[in-house]
């Protein structure tokens, strides 16, 4: 395809390339009123649901199958949210990756996508945060304890900015990024790295995880991390454990 | 020196927040509870009663802002030999109220500084229910920044 012949380019290149690319930036505070909402809605049905709920069963359709009876997540609000986030990060995944690779202006006007497991993480670590967020993620490690098992530091997520919880709720912590583990797990599925994706508020870490992969629950986060201000409490760390088949397919590919 | 004590009143008359500044200055959860009362309900009448205010706010903290043109109504401040009192009242009603020595010529801007602060850390809060008293670890983090303490 030419690059800048009429004829040959096709409608989805105008459509992509005029529409979808106009402005880079959103106004914070539009962003974090529209979450506050999101968040007071989900309280709100929570509530209507556990009036329902009679003591003990778990009611919820989630909850059940999210399976074996453990939930890794610390209430119903969070696993909402994160549920929320994976059809937004698969969706994203498409439109990124035209906008970086592809279309008319793009790098490589045939479009090639991440298929290795490092390369896309590290385009998540990179180009995905950066597009979204305005910053490259603060970290990417692989854990030792674990090989399928990698870690991407984020030190202040938007979600967590103006939303937190006082320490003495009924609620407990309730991590907002929980929106964003959702919106990264979307994007791996999507490219069928299929990984399990869960956000943690960083704090003591708690050695030698045993059995659950995501029992490495780290403590809350009203300790000051290194590096961080006094006050600033919601580094959040997103643990993404890897599908067995997807590293046994990594590794026969190298 | 500086200043004395902040407090938060909604749009019912309760009292939201309120911090003591100086650590000299005593007050008795009740008695926060009763000026905050008393101080809306004057706040009201003074508006009724006030013959032709036309007062337009000409800046806030010096600056022309977005506040700027807004007619000032009821009690904006309260000059004693002891103390200043200063409040501000935003456009949903919700008052914040400043008591600091006479001296200080800093009022505004901190008042401008607690109002942002209330903006960010409350409104956009979802945890935060309407008309209950602030519990927000940011909100506390930025009005102690603003005041140094």
């Amino acid at each position: 395809m030419k690059k800048g012949s009429a004829m040959n380019a096709t409608l989805a290149d105008f459509a992509f390339e005029r529409t979808l690319k106009p402005r880079q930036e959103v106004s914070l505070s539009s962003f974090s009123f529209l979450f506050s909402e999101i968040v007071q809605q989900l309280m709100k049905s929570e509530k209507a649901a556990s009036y329902h709920a009679h003591s003990g069963a778990l009611t919820d359709p989630m909850l059940q199958s999210a399976g074996s009876g453990t939930c890794h997540l610390n209430n119903d609000l969070e696993h909402q949210l994160y549920q929320l986030g994976i059809p937004i990060g698969e969706k994203l995944l498409e439109l990124l990756f035209y906008r970086e690779k592809g279309g008319q202006g793009g790098a490589c006007s045939s479009g090639k996508r991440e298929t290795k497991l490092v390369s896309m993480l590290h385009l998540i670590n990179g180009s995905v945060f950066k597009a979204l967020f305005g910053r490259p993620a603060d970290g990417l490690e692989q854990s030792i304890e674990d090989e399928d098992e990698y870690r991407i530091l984020d030190r202040s997520p938007i979600t967590n900015k103006f939303a937190n919880l006082g320490k003495n709720s009924q609620l407990g912590q309730t991590n907002c990024a929980a929106f964003i583990a959702g919106l990264i797990e979307g994007m791996l599925c999507s490219a069928k790295l299929y990984a399990k994706v869960t956000a943690h508020l960083y704090g003591d870490e708690e050695a030698g995880a045993g059995g659950d992969a995501q029992a490495t629950a780290e403590g809350e986060g009203a300790e000051t991390p290194a590096g961080a201000g006094a006050g600033a409490t919601s580094t959040t760390i997103y643990v993404i454990k890897f599908a067995k088949e997807v590293a046994v397919r990594e590794r026969a590919g190298q | 020196m500086g200043h004395l004590a902040i407090f938060i009143v909604n749009q019912n008359g309760s009292l939201v927040y309120h911090k003591v500044i100086t650590p000299s200055l005593k007050f008795a959860t009740n008695d926060t509870i009763r000026l905050a009362s008393t101080f809306h309900s004057m706040h009201a009448i003074s508006q009724q009663i006030t013959p032709n205010c036309q007062d337009i706010r000409a800046g806030f903290g010096g600056s022309p802002g977005f506040l700027a043109g807004t007619v000032m109504e009821g009690i904006n401040e309260i000059v004693t030999d002891n103390f200043t009192l200063k409040c501000f009242q935003s456009f949903t009603g919700v008052k914040f109220i400043l008591v600091s020595d006479p001296q200080q010529k800093d009022m505004d801007y901190c008042l401008k500084s607690i109002y942002e602060a209330y903006a960010d850390h409350v409104s956009k809060n979802p945890f935060q229910e309407a008309e209950m008293p602030i519990r927000s670890d940011l909100f506390e983090g930025s009005i102690t920044k603003i005041f140094n303490l």
